[in-house]
């Protein structure tokens, strides 16, 4: 256990101090900042209400901005693969592998220092959340703590199999990029899914991150949800355990494999 | 030349050793910003409205591109520790940059393809004269660039700067109308809209696309490129000085 404090910390302090880390703060709003201004366009030109008719909400701000928060906090712990790739770069991964430290102490500690990095940032946007929608009745943020949780928790899944192909094959950003692009897509973070080309809503079911969002906006905002809720909830614990478990096997594999290869170096 | 030349090569090389890197150009920049084009939809807008938002958002992505691959471009010979040895070369940093450049509009033109094809797949098809656009995206890659150099001098002389970059990426690309023409922002910020390239570029783009010929917001785009242009490079003249005055080239 303090092997992985210790490296929380370290990595905590590499990230604050550079001088100008005080800027990230704007990431959730800069997120949602495209989004924000097509609401903006769309509602000055009057079609404020054709959004309020397929959404089940005029609240497009609170809409938008609720799906960078939601989606900035899930993302953020697949940032390990990026931290692990610096580490070979830097050259000092196989010192840390050969410290007491273990694989899970690594995952702990890296993902837990970026997502200390963010919480004041993503407190900003909830803050203008709450000043914009108002705060959800108290049975309703239990069920939004509980969407957010297992999300995490499916995001871990991810964040297990991009940890593997990195050590694997080295290069974190190509994937992190494609997962990290293609996810707010597939998720419908901005949107229902609804409204995605027929070939994309197969792969939009079977991504967990579409149930949260959808229930976090139901539960927040009032909007229609997907299923009942207590389903759309029990589908996302059901497939947050599903990719915990894959990741997991998928970080196991291709660490055989990239310790047969040799792990770090490019 | 020779030397611009050289790291032209090494860095197409770099590619080639990682073309997991080429599928995820080809994939996910257009999975990054459809879903704005999808809210667009989910607003009502018809199809000239969501072409004009997807053409900013198209220019958009140059100026993302340019200032991840130029402006972040030594940010990995800091992590890895070879800068030092970069800076002892007889090659100056403008010119590691300009092949970061190079490298970079190139992989700009293979997105924009990329990105026009995922486009026509979520029915978005794009049709306008592409000569004319490809030629005004080319200028609006100059347009971007003293940006681009400006954060590597950022780079350079703070190291880590990956919130800034963030930050300039999308307040630049909302203020140049990335997603709403800029003559609907309030009007302070549409002033301010008057000083970035980018506008003039993504103000032609559409100018085009609605069949009105090229205007002469491309004398400015020009123009006022160029003078970021200087200004880049002189800040990142001075932010190398710094860095070697401190005497710090790589992270700490």
């Amino acid at each position: 256990m303090r092997p992985t404090w210790v490296l929380l910390q370290y990595s905590l302090r590499a990230q604050l101090r550079y001088g100008l880390f005080r800027w990230s703060l704007a990431f959730p709003l800069a997120l949602a900042l495209p989004a924000l201004l097509v609401g903006m366009w769309g509602e000055g030109m009057g079609l404020g209400a054709e959004f309020a008719d397929r959404t089940g909400t005029s609240d497009y701000l609170g809409y938008v901005l609720l799906g960078a928060l939601y989606w900035n906090f899930v993302e953020v712990i697949w940032s390990i693969a990026l931290s692990l790739q610096r580490a070979m770069r830097q050259g000092t991964l196989e010192s840390l592998l050969s410290t007491g430290i273990s694989r899970t102490g690594l995952i702990g500690a890296w993902s837990g220092a970026r997502f200390a990095v963010e919480v004041v940032p993503s407190l900003a946007t909830l803050g203008l959340i709450l000043a914009l929608s108002g705060v959800p009745a108290w049975p309703r943020w239990a069920g939004v703590l509980l969407a957010w949780f297992l999300s995490l928790a499916a995001s871990y899944g991810f964040a297990f199999l991009l940890f593997g192909l990195t050590l694997r094959f080295k290069d974190a950003n190509a994937a992190v990029g494609l997962l990290g692009n293609a996810a707010p897509l597939l998720g419908g973070v901005f949107f229902p899914v609804a409204l995605l080309p027929g070939f994309l809503r197969p792969f939009a079911y079977v991504f967990p991150f579409t149930y949260g969002v959808d229930a976090v906006r139901a539960l927040w905002l009032d909007t229609p949800a997907m299923f009942p809720m207590g389903v759309q909830l029990g589908l996302l614990a059901a497939l947050a355990v599903g990719y915990v478990s894959l990741g997991w096997w998928a970080l196991l594999y291709f660490e055989r494999q990239a310790r047969h290869h040799g792990v770090e170096g490019f | 030349m020779r030397s611009l030349l050289a790291l032209v090569r090494k860095e197409l090389l770099d590619l080639r050793a990682y073309p997991l890197d080429l599928l995820s150009y080809a994939i996910s920049p257009a999975l990054a910003v459809t879903p704005y084009l999808l809210l667009a939809r989910l607003f009502g807008f018809d199809e000239g409205l969501v072409d004009s938002v997807a053409v900013g958002l198209l220019l958009w992505y140059w100026l993302s591109t340019l200032f991840w691959g130029v402006g972040f471009g030594l940010q990995e010979e800091m992590e890895e520790g070879v800068l030092e040895t970069v800076l002892v070369h007889p090659v100056s940093i403008f010119t590691v940059l300009g092949a970061k450049a190079v490298v970079t509009v190139i992989l700009n033109l293979y997105i924009t393809g990329a990105m026009a094809a995922w486009f026509f797949a979520f029915g978005v098809p794009l049709v306008f004269p592409w000569p004319a656009f490809l030629g005004l995206v080319l200028l609006g890659g100059l347009g971007v660039s003293g940006f681009a150099l400006g954060l590597a001098g950022l780079v350079l002389f703070y190291k880590r700067v990956y919130g800034i970059g963030d930050l300039f990426e999308h307040g630049l690309g909302a203020l140049s109308g990335m997603t709403m023409p800029a003559a609907h922002l309030p009007r302070g910020l549409w002033l301010v809209s008057r000083l970035l390239p980018l506008s003039y570029a993504i103000e032609s783009v559409r100018r085009v696309i609605a069949g009105d010929g090229v205007g002469p917001e491309v004398g400015l785009l020009v123009g006022l490129g160029l003078a970021y242009l200087v200004l880049g490079h002189r800040l990142l003249a001075v932010a190398e000085r710094g860095m070697r005055a401190a005497g710090t080239t790589g992270e700490f």
